[in-house]
């Protein structure tokens, strides 16, 4: 069934939906691969398209420029953190995201960073700035770690993002994945974090998120369990990686595409 | 609910953390119980006058006289409140702030570059703008004063957000924290909200800190540990330990505020 649970944020309540997830999950076999490509190019395009769970939640509303701010800047720097923290290389958040910054900035200096990267962001901001950054960081990342550290399974923070680019169809897909969870009888439970409160169609953006993680892996295998967590909501929103809610993620993925596509062409005439 | 307004000495780091030793055991249970109350109290709500949408309820709501933007002061001490809050955010991660009014203007319009606040400092002129930094610069001094040093093991937070939603998604319940430090995870209750303002603490303020605390268990869980407000106008503190009657107390004027606006034309 492509149920969503909702409860309340606990520890005990992250625990035990990692703890009952499946055993098994929906695999991306060739075909399906070939099918979902052949249905994202039936739909119409005159432009190269982004997708996450973001557009599809959004009904594929077009959105504006992407242009660094503290907000979007503190999973990016928060993430690599949190893996300084757990791995005990930072005595503590503020520490770690103060050296991720830094690091950033070094990398710029010595003209390892592209126009438009974070590294580059960074380099040009003033100290002022580079403060707000950080305590913005902080912020969301003790957040998480306040929320994951009772948990009672092993977790790592998540290295990357999925990515999934069906060229001939001019698509490409972006998941985002805050962290995995692993226990004894389960492989893969993945967990978003998500500011804010989540809105009627953010059931819609797990499934696309849970597809876009799947199609990321060579064997196609999609998470036993995906878990959207909204802290500042106090509420976790899940769904098992089954066939029901793996074919609604598609669907909406191409649904989302091909709503973008007319939008394109509406703007071009 | 046990109080004390203070005069001056003890440094708010200080207050918020308190004697360790004297710890409560972490409250995971009342959280629940809250939730219900309220909701009781809105399950007999007619059908709602205006219906633009959930109504949202945010901190200044709990005010009993309606909040009405009056005189041309209002903006300007909206701006300094919200300058005064950006400093604190630069204090906790242990920047040096040297020139106050500079360095909260600067990292306030990094982060709220969409604020119509802007425009209020836009058409400030010379005269204006020179009182405003002087303003702000004063309040400042009373806050890295009063403040002390954030240890950052103390985990701290700032400008943190909390949403609720309650009746269904009707009514959307908002606030803000400060400054929160501490952890919801321990055994023994360990968060601590702090709440800046530049107005003189009043009964409001009290109002408000109260919400804080019941917004905050709702979202965690958790009853925090204490709530301590601080007055950049006057330098006066205040500081509750939450307890029943502080939360009970919360949620009555939460009700009394979400049903005169939900019944507002």
């Amino acid at each position: 069934m492509s149920t969503l649970t909702i409860r309340r944020l606990s520890a005990i309540a992250l625990s035990e939906l990692a703890g009952d997830a499946p055993q098994e999950s929906f695999s991306f076999t060739d075909d399906h691969r070939a099918s979902l490509v052949a249905r994202f190019r039936a739909t119409p395009t005159t432009e190269h398209r982004k997708l996450d769970a973001w557009t599809v939640e959004s009904s594929g509303a077009a959105s504006s420029a992407f242009r660094w701010s503290p907000t979007n800047a503190r999973r990016s720097l928060g993430t690599p953190a949190l893996r300084l923290v757990t791995s005990g290389r930072a005595r503590h958040v503020t520490e770690a995201v103060t050296l991720c910054v830094e690091d950033h900035v070094v990398r710029a200096a010595s003209g390892r960073a592209r126009p438009g990267s974070l590294s580059y962001w960074l380099t040009n901001l003033s100290d002022v700035q580079r403060a707000v950054v950080i305590a913005d960081t902080v912020t969301w990342a003790t957040g998480l770690l306040d929320v994951m550290e009772p948990v009672t399974y092993d977790w790592t923070m998540a290295e990357t993002d999925a990515y999934y680019d069906v060229a001939t169809a001019r698509v490409s897909l972006r998941g985002r994945r805050d962290l995995c969870i692993t226990t004894e009888l389960t492989q893969r439970v993945i967990l978003r974090f998500r500011g804010g409160s989540p809105t009627r169609s953010a059931g819609m953006g797990l499934r696309a998120d849970l597809v876009m993680d799947g199609l990321s892996r060579p064997d196609g295998q999609t998470a036993q369990r995906f878990i959207g967590v909204w802290p500042d909501a106090g509420l976790i929103l899940s769904i098992d990686g089954n066939v029901e809610n793996a074919r609604a993620g598609a669907r909406s993925l191409v649904r989302t595409a091909m709503m973008r596509g007319h939008l394109a062409q509406h703007i071009a005439a | 609910m046990s109080s004390a307004t203070m005069t001056a000495e003890p440094r708010i780091t200080d207050i918020l953390r308190g004697n360790r030793d004297n710890r409560p055991a972490a409250n995971r249970a009342a959280a629940g119980h809250y939730r219900q109350l309220i909701e009781g109290a809105l399950e007999n709500l007619t059908t709602r006058v205006s219906t633009l949408g959930p109504l949202v309820i945010r901190a200044h709501h709990l005010d009993p006289v309606p909040f009405v933007h009056i005189g041309p002061a209002f903006p300007l001490a909206q701006l300094r409140g919200a300058l005064i809050s950006e400093l604190l955010r630069l204090l906790s991660t242990g920047q040096s702030v040297r020139r106050p009014f500079e360095d909260a203007r600067e990292a306030w319009a990094f982060s709220h570059p969409h604020s119509p606040l802007h425009r209020t400092l836009e058409e400030c002129d010379a005269d204006d703008l020179a009182r405003v930094a002087t303003d702000v610069t004063a309040h400042a001094v009373t806050l890295i004063k009063a403040l002390g040093p954030v240890n950052p093991h103390w985990q701290p937070r700032t400008d943190v957000s909390v949403v609720q939603h309650l009746r269904g998604g009707d009514i959307v319940v908002r606030d803000r924290l400060d400054l929160v430090l501490g952890s919801s995870r321990e055994a023994v209750a360990s968060e601590a909200l702090f709440d800046v303002t530049t107005s003189p603490l009043s009964s409001r303020s009290d109002a408000v800190l109260r919400y804080h605390a019941l917004m905050e268990t709702l979202r965690t869980g958790v009853v925090p540990l204490r709530v301590v407000a601080l007055s950049t106008a006057t330098g006066d503190r205040v500081q509750y330990e939450v307890d029943d009657a502080l939360l009970a107390r919360a949620v009555s004027e939460l009700q009394t505020a979400i049903i005169t606006e939900w019944n507002r034309p």
